[in-house]
């Protein structure tokens, strides 16, 4: 194992090198690209899935494997992150003149290269957790895929598009929970869990759709905006936003959450109406609703058990 | 209208060969995942041992349906005669169809999904229809596979009447596609058929299914879609170029690979022979050796040839799965052959990695152990574990046990004296059978399995019950054990433990049909008629496939009296399992409640026929003996219970009396 991780860690080092030498600017642009605020949104439900497991099985968390785990999930990410890139050149052109891959100097080759590279470390990290979170992770891997490149797109079809990345926000919970249970996770699962992760997400991620409205536009992406026109779109997305906060607590049948999701839900539809739009605030507030469920999660665990209805 | 619109901007799409192969191939895996993640008995991956999940996931799997895929593009080209590229990026995205199906399945079962087997063989064409049964529930046509199947044809129609605007092609296209996807299920059995059909009845179909040359049944399977992929990708490429693939498949030109290869494979089976007899039965043998000189031709012509036309690419894939299916040894070697072919000079060199590759088909792992044979032991030792696993597989457990006994006596193995420990416990001997199993040092999943069903077996619950706690210690498909357990406490009506076991196993996604079934089984066993009927009617809420609930409800209709309902449930229960021993057994019992000796005896004469080690079965048929007069005959029936179990009591009381 130690020797695998060795042979990990010297793969990515020489990675990086060799790339950062071959295309200076090439990982100064990637670190620029990289979405924190994104990459963390999917970091929380793995984390949650961890935490979630532990609980369940009354097993302490495997800091070991739970670190791997994160690092695989996050160059998981990255590498659909670059691959969205790639494929959203013609998109960025009218709504993102200031994206990398728009510069004319910018080598796309090497931009593919590193998708590459962060395949491998991400499966390679899986894998040495064990077999199963190996299939897991190539599951997310292969979500993503169809989501933003070619043959498919699925990006193009509103609701598909809100569908598969809400799925894959899904997986990476199940994936955190698969480290106690890597045989059966997708049954065992909480579905209560899974409905409270995928339905607010499927009802609210449509806000990361408003800034590429233009190039959405006139790619052929559909999206809500490009559907019901930008400033309908807006209205609608806001009202969405706002009921996904107001459908936790009912999901989970605690309504005193309620105290946490009313105020954190209007002050979301606030700034979605907002002009100008920052996508960062929606994100801070995301963020401080995780960090409620979080407090939750510690102190009141069994309200993400049990049945639905 | 919106159908050909799609198509045609599908058909405008551009994208490399590449991603759509990899989009195939992601969608392919994803229906896999699905499929084996909510299936009651499989896992994620479709087995715990993970070098047979990785075949299943990313050989077998993917060449059943690139099988499919270049046999419907192929059909689709013959009737509409339209580019192979745009009738490939359609079938692409058409493709994703195949995930419906695990989806549907979920819903259809509450959550637990269906197992998808292969139809049992060619006669299974009087059945042909079964996918389009939309009022019965059946265990070889899941309502997510007909949806699918509906799915497919329709698609087909609608193609080649887009395509050809001819009524009557368009007709003809779904038929030919059915038969296609038919032909698919029904491949790997019938191959391993055919010697039955030649007359050979000494090997089942399942010993030459799962056995031969290779260790991993999956990679049998793959073999066979291996060849069915490139048959069909010669016959497209046949159309668009026939002169390239008159190039190809030039023996002359290719004479040197296929005489190498064809010496290694000789000069393997010249040493094996003499030890591993039942090679030369095996049609998957034939078909490797056949596999095995196309690969060769391939390598040998590949750097001369315009690969760039879809069908040589997907030949290309097929032929690196195929070598995938063959073992790492064989598809290095290939790759070196090809390398030296390519870079090398003079490149005849390339003839020994290529005979090498030939002799690695037969010896796999110990290839370079064996190739010098020094030694004559490791090729002993290789047919005997090769014999032993046959006999193992064809149920002759006596024989697999000498043989494995030799090989180990050759050199210790930890896989030849698992199944050392395995031949004595299907042969009966449990004492023995724990013994060997306890002296392995590092329990793999089987291990465990077999001596926990040891000990189980022997009435030992307490050790039984330990080692499936050390299993589940060391994370071998915890759910499973904690079945294990669950049963096991069921049995000896250990409440508490049982009811421990099941909160656990259903923690962990045992599908809830199964629990109620175990709990059904617990009451039944403490006389509490009502609560087991009510649990067993749950059990079929969830799952009215499930044989042993069905049993159950048959047994505990019998237990109250009411045999004609009983015998619904039992018959229910067959036609879902009909070679499970059991139901034969507890139909026979019910028969004789009522009074129907002859058709009570035809049925403990079957079950015993299908698994000849249960003492309660010949001890019923010595009762159906003794009530119609024939006392000498039942008392060679409990004999031949007490040579099965020599501590079965019934049977012991049954002697003394009729002896006095």
């Amino acid at each position: 194992m130690i020797l695998f991780l060795i042979i990990l860690v010297a793969f990515v080092c020489g990675g990086f090198l060799f790339m950062g030498i071959r295309e200076p600017g090439l990982i100064k642009n990637w670190l620029k690209s990289s979405r924190p605020l994104i990459t963390l949104h999917y970091i929380f439900p793995t984390v949650f899935g961890i935490v979630l497991g532990s609980y369940i099985f009354s097993e302490p968390i495997n800091f070991y494997n739970s670190i791997l785990l994160l690092f695989s999930i996050l160059f998981s990410f990255q590498t659909s992150v670059i691959i969205n890139d790639i494929n959203d050149i013609k998109t960025d052109y009218f709504s993102n003149k200031n994206s990398i891959l728009n510069s004319d100097s910018f080598p796309i080759k090497y931009y593919t290269l590193l998708s590459l590279f962060f395949f491998i470390i991400s499966i390679f990290l899986a894998l040495l957790i064990n077999y199963r979170l190996f299939l897991i992770v190539l599951f997310g891997h292969v979500l993503h895929f169809f989501y933003s490149s070619k043959p498919l797109r699925l990006k193009r079809f509103y609701p598909i598009s809100i569908f598969m990345l809400s799925l894959a926000a899904l997986l990476t919970a199940i994936s955190g929970y698969a480290l106690f249970d890597s045989y059966k996770p997708f049954i065992s699962f909480p579905l209560k869990c899974a409905l409270f992760i995928f339905i607010p997400l499927f009802l609210s991620l449509n806000f990361r759709d408003l800034a590429d409205y233009r190039g959405d536009g006139k790619t052929n992406i559909t999206t809500l905006f490009t559907i019901f026109g930008f400033e309908k779109g807006r209205h609608i997305n806001a009202y969405l936003v706002l009921l996904s906060y107001l459908l936790v607590p009912l999901i989970l049948k605690f309504y005193p959450l309620f105290i946490a999701t009313i105020p954190l839900g209007i002050l979301s539809f606030y700034f979605c109406l907002k002009k100008p739009f920052n996508e960062k605030m929606i994100f801070y507030i995301y963020f401080i609703m995780v960090a409620v469920l979080g407090v939750l999660l510690h102190t009141k665990t069994e309200i993400f058990l049990g049945p639905i209805f | 209208m919106i159908l050909k619109t799609a198509i045609q901007k599908i058909e405008k799409e551009k994208f490399s060969f590449l991603l759509g192969y990899l989009t195939v191939f992601s969608i392919i895996l994803i229906r896999n995942i699905l499929e084996s993640s909510f299936e009651g008995k499989q896992l994620l991956g479709f087995s715990v041992i993970p070098s047979h999940s990785f075949f299943m996931t990313f050989v077998h799997f993917p060449l059943f349906y690139i099988s499919l895929f270049t046999w419907i593009i192929l059909i689709f080209k013959l009737l509409t005669g339209e580019n192979t590229i745009k009738i490939a990026k359609t079938m692409t995205v058409g493709m994703t169809v195949i995930i419906i199906a695990p989806l549907i399945d979920i819903i259809a079962s509450k959550g637990s999904g269906y197992k998808l087997t292969y139809l049992t063989g060619p006669e299974t064409i009087t059945e042909i229809h079964k996918f389009f049964y939309f009022t019965k529930d059946l265990l070889q046509a899941s309502w997510g596979q007909r949806l699918e199947i509906s799915l497919v044809l329709i698609g087909s129609f609608y193609y080649v009447f887009i395509k050809t605007k001819k009524y009557f092609i368009s007709i003809i296209a779904p038929i030919i596609v059915y038969m296609i996807i038919f032909i698919h299920s029904v491949l790997p059995n019938t191959i391993a058929k055919i010697p039955l059909y030649l007359g050979f009845k000494n090997l089942t179909p399942k010993a030459i299914l799962t056995g031969g040359i290779f260790s991993i049944d999956s990679q049998n399977y793959s073999v066979i879609f291996s060849l069915f992929t490139i048959l069909a990708c010669v016959l497209t490429i046949s159309i668009e170029k026939k002169d390239e693939i008159k190039k190809v498949f030039n023996l002359k030109s290719s004479s040197i690979a296929v005489i190498s290869v064809s010496l290694g494979i000789i000069y393997g089976l010249f040493l094996i022979f003499r030890y591993y007899p039942f090679i030369l039965i095996s049609p998957i043998f034939y078909l490797s050796v056949f596999l095995s000189i196309i690969i060769a031709i391939f390598i040998n012509k590949i750097s001369q040839l315009e690969i760039n036309t879809m069908g040589f690419q997907l030949l290309a894939i097929a032929i690196i799965l195929s070598g995938f299916s063959f073992g790492y040894i064989f598809l290095t070697l290939i790759l070196i052959s090809y390398i030296v072919k390519r870079f090398l000079k003079p490149d005849w060199i390339f003839v020994f990695p290529i005979f090498i590759a030939g002799f690695s088909l037969i010896f796999q792992e110990t290839t370079f152990k064996t190739i010098i044979p020094l030694k004559n032991k490791n090729v002993e030792l290789k047919g005997k574990k090769l014999t032993g696993w046959t006999f193992f597989l064809n149920g002759d457990y006596n024989k697999a046990l000498l043989n494995y006994l030799k090989a180990n006596s050759i050199s210790y193995n930890i896989e030849t004296q698992k199944r050392i420990g395995q031949c004595y416990l299907n042969t009966g001997n449990l004492e023995k059978s724990a013994q060997e199993l306890q002296k392995i040092k590092n329990p793999d999943y089987e291990t465990f399995l077999s001596l926990g069903r040891a000990y189980e077996q022997n009435g030992k619950n307490e050790k039984a019950i330990n080692i499936y706690k050390k299993a589940i210690e060391e994370v071998f498909s915890p759910e499973e054990f904690y079945v294990k357990i669950a049963q096991v406490a069921s049995k000896n009506v250990m409440e508490s433990e049982m009811n421990e076991a099941i909160n656990k196993a259903f923690l962990l996604g045992t599908p809830k049909h199964k629990l109620y079934q175990i709990k059904a089984d617990f009451y039944f066993r403490k006389g509490n008629l009502e609560d087991a009927m009510s649990m067993y009617n749950n059990s079929l809420a969830y799952n009215p496939r499930s044989s042993a609930s069905l049993t159950g409800k048959g047994m505990t209709y019998y237990r109250q009296g009411k045999n004609v309902e009983a015998e619904e449930q039992l018959l229910k229960a067959l036609e879902i399992e009909p070679n499970n021993d059991a139901i034969y057994n507890n139909m026979g019992v019910i028969y004789i409640a009522k009074n129907e000796y002859e058709k009570a005896e035809k049925t403990f004469l079957k079950s015993l026929k299908i698994n000849p080690n249960q003492e309660e079965a010949y001890y019923n048929l010595g009762l159906i003996y003794e009530i119609t007069g024939d006392k000498p005959q039942a008392l060679k029936m409990y004999q031949k219970a007490l040579n099965v179990n020599p501590d079965y009591l019934p049977a012991k009381l049954k002697i003394k009396l009729l002896k006095k």
